[in-house]
């Protein structure tokens, strides 16, 4: 506790640099997921789902150390750690992404194709909205893992509260590695808590629907 | 008038309708009834384009309606189907306007439209806030025609509408049906396989064996007194 | 930068499979550790996400232990354990962590299988008169294998990754390329030692897949 009083700016500068580091690649890997579903064909979705599941079966330090030899990048610096996260970000959405859209009831669809709605306006009116349950489940689970994931980026030198396992393991400061445990939990929970608020306020219908009169 | 000009749909190598020629009048309830699988939902569908027919056509008061463009021939013609398929994220009122704002019409008119027509299938204002999910199956298939009615078409195109209510509800729907129809002078056309829903509702009653063969088309009166042969004598339990 | 060459000459070159810090070595370490921690997680979790599935109590644990342990980095945690239980204790310590880091995913697979076998097959083993072991044995644990396999495929990819990590406390694994290679900018120890963990983890990862699949086949016939 009284490391943490002490160094509570340092924390606190760390908070942000990795609330930073995961939000991006939250919302790059989600924007490009959503592209990949909505916008390849579906005979092309087997091939990235399989290339997708591969691709998240790789720990994470192994990509970030891998990307420069395949893309040109430079060892150390965020620049790796963005793109491997929001890539895994991009593999669990992809396919919660895909279970989203598969999710929206078929009649609805259906009848609003069948009373002459375009297809962006069945978009906009129907499949998005109807998918907004499925996609915010997603993104619980990506932003969960992004955020811990993001700590292991400290050690390619990406100063985030992963830094505080690193060096309270070298100074023998056990506070510091529990503050850095504890301040990742915080971010993890009030991210979590943010999108089920965004959920619940986006999905009146859910609620209301459930107590049936 | 709709019409039918020897319409044939082949999925792959099974034959779903073939050579299938008929009239629907203006203004009259066509019935459509078959087991499932003798391809009159594909019927159906070919009327409002869901379904393109592999040849034939498909004429509405005397135009090809493969000329037309699908979208705003939609917008034209009520679809209700069994499942009714109302948003489940928009309150009753809502679904109800959201066709009609989508077709064209302004806020308010669409609005003043869809109170008359939630009057009309018997939705009483404390319902028009409420969620599809708060509603009994009957309620959702009332709303489901006010919805097909609110562009305010000539044309209403049912699939087993009541199929999915309760006996007691569906007599109430269907009596209800006839009252709408006789107000407005919709030309329905109907598919169903309930012979009692069957004779309650048609002018015009067409019983279709596989691949929309036509085994017999006249009055429910003409069809029970005088069936063409063995296959009308059961399917109308005759 | 370097070149494919370069990296094609260090995997191929024998001293870097050989002796202590050799590939070889570094590999049977990986795969120990990985292996040691599911078999200990799976010794404690599968029985009581079964007794959790089959009676439905404390399913809001279960639950719980899951959405908690994914926001808990699994980095923090290993280092965590070993500075608290010593420096000396570290393997016990990797290894703890590494148990608790599988127990999540290994319980939740066991217990969403045990919970997906349908009511009325339960109820029909019930009333044939099985005990509640028998149904285990005969109705849910051939039902629920493919859920659970899922559930070891989960921890085995968190688990594998992690070890990564392992020599940062002072333990071997393939990591160790990685963290040398990073210190002493040697680029194909670096990218060499990554090519083999990520064929380590696609390894594992599709094995499971295949024998779940191939559980799930065998039920359907």
């Amino acid at each position: 506790m009284e490391w943490a009083a002490k160094n509570f700016d340092f924390v606190l500068q760390l908070s942000v640099a990795h609330l930073l580091i995961s939000l991006v690649p939250l919302f790059l890997g989600s924007v490009f997921a959503f592209a990949l579903v909505r916008l390849t064909p579906a005979r092309l979705a087997g091939t990235i789902g399989t290339t997708f599941s591969a691709i998240y079966a790789i720990p994470s330090l192994a990509i970030f150390v891998a990307l420069p030899a395949v893309i040109g990048t430079s060892y150390l610096g965020p620049t790796n750690v963005v793109i491997a996260l929001s890539v895994y970000v991009a593999a669990s959405m992809f396919f919660s992404t895909r279970d989203a859209f598969g999710q929206v009831p078929k009649p609805a669809v259906f009848i609003a194709r069948a009373q002459g709605l375009s297809p962006l306006q069945l978009f906009v009116h129907v499949e998005l909205p109807l998918a907004i349950p499925g996609l915010i489940a997603g993104l619980r689970v990506a932003a969960a893992s992004t955020v811990s994931m993001a700590s292991i980026g400290a050690i390619v030198g990406v100063r985030n509260l992963g830094y505080l396992f690193l060096d309270g393991f070298q100074r023998k400061i056990p506070e510091e590695i529990l503050t850095g445990l504890f301040a990742i939990f915080l971010i993890g929970i009030a991210m979590d808590i943010g999108l089920m608020a965004l959920g619940r306020v986006l999905t009146p219908w859910t609620r209301r629907s459930a107590q049936r009169v | 008038m709709i019409e039918f000009r020897d319409v044939s749909k082949t999925y792959g190598q099974d034959l779903a309708v073939a050579d299938f020629s008929l009239t629907a009048p203006s203004g009259k309830i066509t019935v459509l009834m078959g087991l499932s699988g003798s391809g009159k939902t594909t019927l159906l569908r070919t009327v409002n384009k869901l379904v393109q027919p592999t040849s034939g056509s498909v004429l509405i008061d005397g135009n090809e309606i493969a000329d037309l463009d699908s979208v705003v021939l939609r917008r034209s013609i009520g679809y209700v189907m069994q499942e009714v398929g109302l948003l489940p994220h928009k309150s009753v009122l809502d679904n109800v306007t959201l066709i009609a704002n989508i077709a064209g019409q302004t806020k308010d008119e669409a609005l003043r439209n869809a109170l008359e027509l939630l009057e009309l299938v018997g939705i009483g204002s404390s319902f028009h806030d409420r969620f599809p999910g708060q509603l009994s199956g009957g309620q959702q298939q009332r709303v489901g025609v006010a919805r097909a009615l609110a562009i305010r078409p000539n044309i209403l195109l049912m699939d087993e509408p009541f199929g999915a209510v309760d006996p007691i509800v569906r007599e109430e729907l269907q009596d209800e049906l006839i009252r709408i129809q006789r107000q407005l002078s919709l030309t329905i056309i109907l598919v169903t396989h309930d012979r009692y829903e069957a004779i309650k509702l048609a002018d015009q009653l067409v019983v279709l064996s596989q691949g929309a063969k036509i085994e017999q088309v006249g009055t429910p009166k003409e069809l029970t007194e005088k069936p063409a042969n063995k296959f009308v004598q059961k399917l109308l339990g005759l | 930068m370097f070149s494919i060459g370069e990296l094609f000459d260090w995997l191929t070159d024998p001293e870097n499979w050989a002796g202590r810090y050799g590939l070889a070595n570094l590999f049977l370490e990986h795969l120990t550790l990985t292996l040691v921690s599911l078999a200990i997680a799976g010794l404690l979790a599968i029985p009581i996400g079964i007794a959790i599935g089959q009676s439905g109590r404390g399913e809001s644990l279960v639950i719980a232990i899951s959405s908690a342990s994914r926001a808990i980095p699994t980095m923090g945690l290993m280092f965590a354990l070993v500075m608290l239980m010593g420096v000396e204790f570290r393997q016990f310590a990797v290894v703890l962590a590494l148990v608790s880091i599988a127990i999540p995913p290994v319980l939740a697979g066991a217990y969403a299988g045990i919970k997906s076998v349908p009511i009325a097959i339960r109820e029909g083993a019930r009333a044939q008169g099985m005990t509640t072991w028998q149904q285990i044995r005969h109705v849910g644990l051939p039902l629920s294998a493919p859920s659970m396999v899922g559930g070891f495929k989960i921890a085995y990819l968190q688990v594998v990754s992690t070890v990564v990590l392992a020599p940062l406390v002072g333990l071997g694994g393939l990591g160790f390329g990685i963290i040398q290679g990073l210190a002493l900018r040697d680029f194909a120890q670096l990218t060499g030692s990554a090519l083999v963990i990520v064929l380590l983890s696609i390894t594992g990862e599709r094995l499971l897949a295949k024998v779940q699949s191939k559980l799930v086949r065998r039920l359907i016939h």
